[in-house]
C-alpha cells in the first residue's frame, strides 16, 4: 500500500528583488510504500531540503500535490497544519533540535503534551520506547549533559512517541561521529523492521546504503533510484557510489 | 588602513545594531537633558530670589545629585548590556584578522559617536526645556515666573564633564572585557549550556523573614515618631526580601508547579514553566530592580504630591488665623489695644474675626491634684499649665458660666478629673471638669506628659496663679490677637510694618501667608524633585524592561523555532510568548503595588508628622500615580512585546 504520493511537485522561489526566480524543484514525482525506508540523496542545492520542507508541511509547493494516505497535505488549512504535523509526522534533525530548558524526558514528551495527552499514556509510551532505546538512565539529564549520539537517540524517541505515519529525517547522521552514526542507522533499521515508514534525506552514502531504496535528486528532479532488494549494505554502498560518480560526471546513467 | 575606515565601521555598526543603540542614545540624551535642567534650575534666578530659597536650593541639590548618580549608573548598565550583545561580532572581527587594538579603535569611535550625539542633543534639549521646567517650578511654588532666558554655563560644563567621564568609563569597561577574552570565547558567549536553577533554601528563608518583618513593621507601628525612625529599616528589609524572593521564591513556586504532573504536563503550562525557570534565573535581579525602582518612584511621586497638595489645608489647620499678634509683655505696653485698633483702622483692614485675649502658659510640676513650681531637683514630671479668664471662655464658647474667686473650670488633655485643684498655696474648687475649651489646639494638644487648662474668675486670679507657679513673676500674662481678614498680602505686610513702627517690646507676629510661602517652598521643591526623579525612575524601568525583552527575544528565538518544528502552531507559540512576557512584565509591578499597599499606613503616619492633609489626599495621589504608571507601563509592554515577537519570529 502506498502511504505517500508526491506528484509533479514544483517549487519556485522569487527573490526579494522582483524578476529573479530560482527553481528549487522543477518536477518531482515519487511514492513511498507503507513500511518502506527511503533515502533521498543529492548534492547541496539539488532541492532535497526544499522537498523535505514541503513534505513536512513547513513550506508550500508552487504546484503539484503531496498525498499522505490519500489526503493532499498541501491543501491543509494553516490552523490545522500543526495538529496534522504533530499527529502524522515525526522529525529527526541534523542538529537534534532538543530544547535546552527541558530535560530529555520532557523533550520526548513535548509533542504529546502539545497534543494534550494524559500523563499516564505518555508515561507508558515512554517506558516502552526508553526500554527499546536504552535511554532510561538519561531521562532526567539535560541536553547539554549528554553526547551527540545520545541526543540523536532522544530525538528519534521524540519522533516515534506520537506513533507517526512517517518519520522524516533530515541529515540525521550529519553531526554524529562514525560510531554514533552506525548506532543510529541500526536504530532506523530496527524501527523500520517493526513497520515504521522512514524518509531520510542524506549526504552520506553509508547512511543511504542502510535504506531499502535510494532516490537521487539532481537539479530539482528525481534523477534515478536504486532498490536494495537482496543486496548487502556494502554492495548497496558501491552501487550508490557509482551512481553518484556518474551523476557528477553528468553522463546519462540508466539501469 | 586609515582612521576613516574605523570611523565608518563604527557608524555602520551603530546603524546595524539600531534595535539596541537607538534606545541607548535616546535614553542618554534624556538623562543628560534631565541632569542639565535639574542643575541649571538649582542655580537659576528663580530659585535664588524665592522665599525660603535655602530649603529650595538644598532640595534641588539633592535632586541634582540623585539625577546625576542615577544617570551614570543607567548609562553603564545599558552599555554593559550592549557590549554583551556584541561580543560575537567582536569575536568575528578578531578571527577575520582585526587586532584587539583595532577593535578597541572601532569601539572608541562608536562610543565617541554616541557620546557626541547624546551630549550635544541632551544639553540643547536641556537648555530649551529648562525654561519650561522653570515655569512649572514657579507654578508649583506659587511665585511669579522670572522673565528672560537663563542658561547656566556652569551646569553645561558640569554635565559635559560628568557624562563624558561616564561614557569614557563605559568604553574602558568594554575594552577590558575584550582584552581579557579569547576570540572563541567571544564567539560562543551566548551558547553556553545552563543548568536548571536550584532553590537556595537559606536565601528563601532570609528573604521571607525580611519581607515579613518589613511588612509587619509597616503595619504594626502606630506611633508616627517610631514610624519615622523605623521607615528606613523597613525599606531595607523589604528590599532584601524582594531581591531574595525574586531570586528564590519564584523558582521555588515554579519548581512546585513542575512537580505537580497535572499542572506541568498541561499544554498551556509546559513550555511556560520550564521557560520561566531559566528566565527567572537570569532575570531575578533585573526584575527585582524594576520592582524596587517602581516602588520608589510611586512612593516618591505620591508622597510629594500628597505633601504638596495638602500644603494649604495643612497650613489652614495649623494656622486658623491670618494674622496673630503676640504680645509677651502687655503690662509694659500702655495703650496697646488702642494703638492696634488705630493702625487697623488706618490701614482700612476689616477683620472678619478679631479675638483679643490674655492668658498664661507655664511649665509646672504636678502631683495628683497639686500643681507646683518647677525646681531643678524635682521628682515630679514636668507638665504644662495654661489659663485664662471666664470672660474669655464665655465669650468664645458662647456660654454663661459665673465663677467665684476660688472656683475654676478644669480641663486636662489626658481626661483627668478633680474635685479641687491646689496651685501652690491656693486651693480652687473645680466647678466643672470641662471637655473642650477655646484655643484647645494651641494650648493643650499634643503634650503627652499632660497639659491642663484652668479657667479662673478674673485677671487677679490669673496673676495669683502666675505668682504661685513662678515666683519671679515676670512675663506672666501674655496677650494674643487672632485676626482674620480679607485684606490682601500687601495690606497685611503694611499692617505688620506699621505695628513694628510703634516699637513695642515683646510684640511678634505669626502670619499665615509666611507659613504658606515657606511650606510651598519646601513641599513644592520636594514635589518638583519627586516628579523629576519619578520620571527618571520610570524611564529606567522602561529601559531595563526593553533590553530584557530584546535579550530574551534573541535567547528564545531558537527555542521557538524548534517548538514549531515539533508541532506547535504559530498561534500557540504566540500564546506561550505572551504568557511569559506578561508574567515577566507584570510580576514586578504587582509586587510593587503590594509593597505600596503594605507601606501605606507607615507613610501616612510620617506624612501626618509633616502636617500633610488627610488620608484622602494621600490615597488619591497613590491611586492616581499607580493608575498612571500602569497605563504607561502597559504601553511599554505593548511595544516591547511586539519587538520581542518580531525578534523571535525573525521578522
Amino acid at each position: 500500500m502506498e502511504i505517500l504520493n508526491v506528484n509533479n511537485l514544483k517549487k519556485v522561489y522569487s527573490t526579494r528583488f522582483q524578476g529573479n526566480t530560482v527553481t528549487a524543484l522543477s518536477n518531482v514525482s515519487f511514492s513511498v510504500e507503507d513500511g518502506e525506508y527511503v533515502a533521498i540523496m543529492g548534492e547541496s542545492g539539488s532541492g532535497k531540503s526544499t522537498l523535505l520542507n514541503i513534505l513536512a508541511s513547513l513550506d508550500k509547493p508552487t504546484s503539484g500535490e503531496v498525498l499522505l494516505d490519500g489526503n493532499n497535505i498541501t491543501k491543509i488549512k494553516e490552523k490545522d497544519i500543526s495538529k496534522f504535523r504533530r499527529d502524522n509526522l515525526g522529525f529527526v534533525f541534523q542538529d537534534f533540535n532538543l530544547l535546552d530548558t527541558f530535560n530529555l524526558k520532557d523533550n520526548i514528551f513535548l509533542p504529546l503534551v502539545l497534543a494534550n495527552t494524559k500523563y499516564e499514556i505518555m508515561e507508558s509510551r515512554l517506558n516502552k520506547i526508553a526500554k527499546q532505546f536504552e535511554i532510561h538512565a538519561l531521562l532526567n539529564k539535560y541536553p547539554y549533559e549528554v553526547s551527540g549520539g545520545e541526543k540523536q537517540r532522544v530525538a528519534v524517541c521524540r519522533a516515534l512517541i506520537t506513533n507517526p505515519r512517517i518519520i522524516l529525517a533530515d541529515e540525521p547522521t550529519g553531526a554524529l561521529d562514525s560510531r554514533s552514526s552506525d548506532n543510529l542507522l541500526n536504530i532506523f533499521n530496527d524501527i523500520n523492521k517493526t513497520g515504521q515508514t522512514i524518509l531520510m534525506v542524506t549526504h552520506s552514502t553509508k547512511a543511504a546504503a542502510s535504506a531499502s531504496r535510494v532516490l537521487f535528486i539532481k537539479d530539482g528532479e528525481v534523477y534515478h533510484q536504486i532498490y536494495k532488494g537482496a543486496m548487502s549494505n556494502s554492495e548497496m554502498y558501491e552501487k550508490i557510489n557509482d551512481t553518484l560518480v556518474s551523476m557528477a560526471k553528468g553522463s546519462d546513467y540508466h539501469e | 588602513m586609515n582612521k576613516f575606515f574605523y570611523l565608518k565601521l563604527a557608524f555602520l555598526n551603530i546603524k546595524s545594531n539600531r534595535k539596541i543603540y537607538v534606545p541607548y542614545i535616546l535614553s542618554s540624551i534624556f538623562v543628560i537633558m534631565m541632569f542639565y535642567i535639574m542643575s541649571s534650575i538649582t542655580s537659576s534666578p528663580i530659585t535664588k530670589n524665592s522665599v525660603g530659597s535655602n530649603e529650595l536650593v538644598v532640595m534641588l541639590r539633592y535632586g541634582e545629585i540623585i539625577v546625576g548618580l542615577f544617570s551614570i549608573i543607567l548609562i553603564i548598565y545599558v552599555n554593559n548590556f550592549i557590549s554583551k550583545k556584541r561580543y560575537k561580532e567582536f569575536g568575528l572581527y578578531n578571527i577575520l584578522g582585526l587586532d584587539k587594538k583595532h577593535i578597541g579603535l572601532i569601539l572608541f569611535f562608536e562610543t565617541l559617536i554616541v557620546a557626541l550625539i547624546a551630549l550635544i542633543t541632551g544639553n540643547i534639549l536641556g537648555v530649551l526645556f529648562s525654561k519650561i521646567s522653570e515655569l512649572i517650578l514657579s507654578i508649583i511654588l506659587v511665585i511669579s515666573p522670572q522673565p528672560g532666558f537663563y542658561i547656566s554655563y556652569t551646569s553645561l560644563i558640569v554635565s559635559v564633564v560628568i557624562f563624558s567621564v561616564s561614557f569614557f568609563l563605559t568604553f574602558m569597561m568594554s575594552l577590558r572585557k575584550i582584552h581579557l577574552a579569547k576570540p572563541i570565547e567571544l564567539l560562543n558567549v551566548n551558547n553556553m549550556g545552563e543548568k536548571e536553577p536550584k532553590v537556595k533554601k537559606v536565601k528563601l528563608v532570609i528573604g521571607l523573614l525580611s519581607l515579613i518583618s518589613g511588612y509587619a513593621m509597616a503595619v504594626l507601628i502606630d506611633d508616627p515618631t517610631i514610624a519615622f525612625v523605623m521607615f528606613f529599616v523597613a525599606v531595607i528589609l523589604v528590599i532584601i526580601g524582594t531581591y531574595f524572593l525574586f531570586e528564590t521564591g519564584t523558582i521555588f513556586i515554579l519548581k512546585m508547579m513542575k512537580k505537580n504532573k497535572k499542572i506541568y504536563y498541561d499544554k498551556n503550562n509546559f513550555t511556560m514553566i520550564s521557560g520561566m525557570l531559566f528566565r527567572m534565573k537570569q532575570n531575578a535581579a533585573g526584575l527585582a530592580t524594576i520592582c524596587i525602582l517602581s516602588t520608589c518612584m510611586l512612593v516618591a511621586i505620591s508622597t510629594t504630591v500628597a505633601l504638596y497638595v495638602g500644603t494649604k489645608q495643612g497650613v489652614n489647620e495649623t494656622n486658623p488665623h491670618d494674622v496673630i499678634i503676640n504680645n509677651y509683655q502687655p503690662e509694659n505696653n500702655d495703650y496697646y489695644d488702642e494703638a492696634i485698633a488705630k493702625v487697623l483702622k488706618d490701614n482700612a483692614i476689616n477683620p472678619t474675626s478679631y479675638i483679643d485675649y490674655d492668658f498664661f502658659e507655664f511649665w509646672a510640676t504636678k502631683h495628683e491634684n497639686k500643681f507646683g513650681e518647677t525646681t531643678v531637683d524635682t521628682e515630679n514630671e514636668i507638665i504644662r499649665i495654661c489659663g485664662y479668664t471666664i470672660d474669655t471662655y464665655n465669650q468664645q464658647m458662647k456660654t454663661n458660666y459665673t465663677l467665684e474667686d476660688n472656683e475654676i473650670l478644669f480641663l486636662s488633655n489626658l481626661n483627668e478629673q478633680y474635685e479641687n485643684v491646689i496651685v501652690g498655696d491656693s486651693t480652687y474648687v473645680v466647678k466643672e471638669n470641662i471637655t473642650t475649651a477655646f484655643d484647645y489646639d494651641r494650648l493643650l494638644r499634643g503634650y503627652s506628659n499632660g497639659a491642663y487648662l484652668i479657667v479662673v474668675s478674673d485677671e487677679i486670679q490669673m496673676l495669683n496663679v502666675c505668682n504661685q507657679l513662678n515666683e519671679l513673676g515676670i512675663e506672666e500674662i501674655e496677650n494674643k490677637i487672632y485676626l482674620n481678614t480679607d485684606a490682601s498680602e500687601i495690606q497685611i505686610n503694611q499692617l505688620v510694618s506699621d505695628i513694628r513702627d510703634l516699637k513695642y517690646d515683646g510684640v511678634y507676629f505669626n502670619l499665615k501667608i509666611d507659613e504658606l510661602r515657606s511650606r510651598y517652598s519646601l513641599y513644592g521643591s520636594m514635589f518638583f524633585v519627586g516628579i523629576f526623579v519619578g520620571i527618571l525612575f520610570l524611564m529606567a524601568t522602561v529601559l531595563i524592561i526593553y533590553y530584557k525583552q530584546v535579550q530574551e527575544g534573541y535567547d528564545d528565538a531558537q527555542r521557538f523555532i524548534i517548538m514549531q518544528k515539533v508541532g506547535m502552531s504559530k498561534n500557540e507559540v504566540k500564546n506561550t510568548i505572551n504568557k511569559q512576557v506578561l508574567m515577566v512584565f507584570f510580576l514586578p509591578i504587582i509586587v510593587a503595588i503590594v509593597h505600596i499597599l503594605f507601606s501605606y499606613k507607615m507613610i501616612y503616619l510620617i506624612l501626618t508628622m509633616l502636617n500633610a492633609a488627610g488620608d484622602q489626599v494621600f490615597m488619591i495621589s497613590i491611586g492616581v500615580s499607580i493608575s498612571l504608571f500602569i497605563v504607561i507601563y502597559s504601553i511599554v509592554y505593548y511595544v516591547t512585546s511586539k519587538i520581542y515577537y518580531d525578534i523571535v519570529s525573525f521578522k
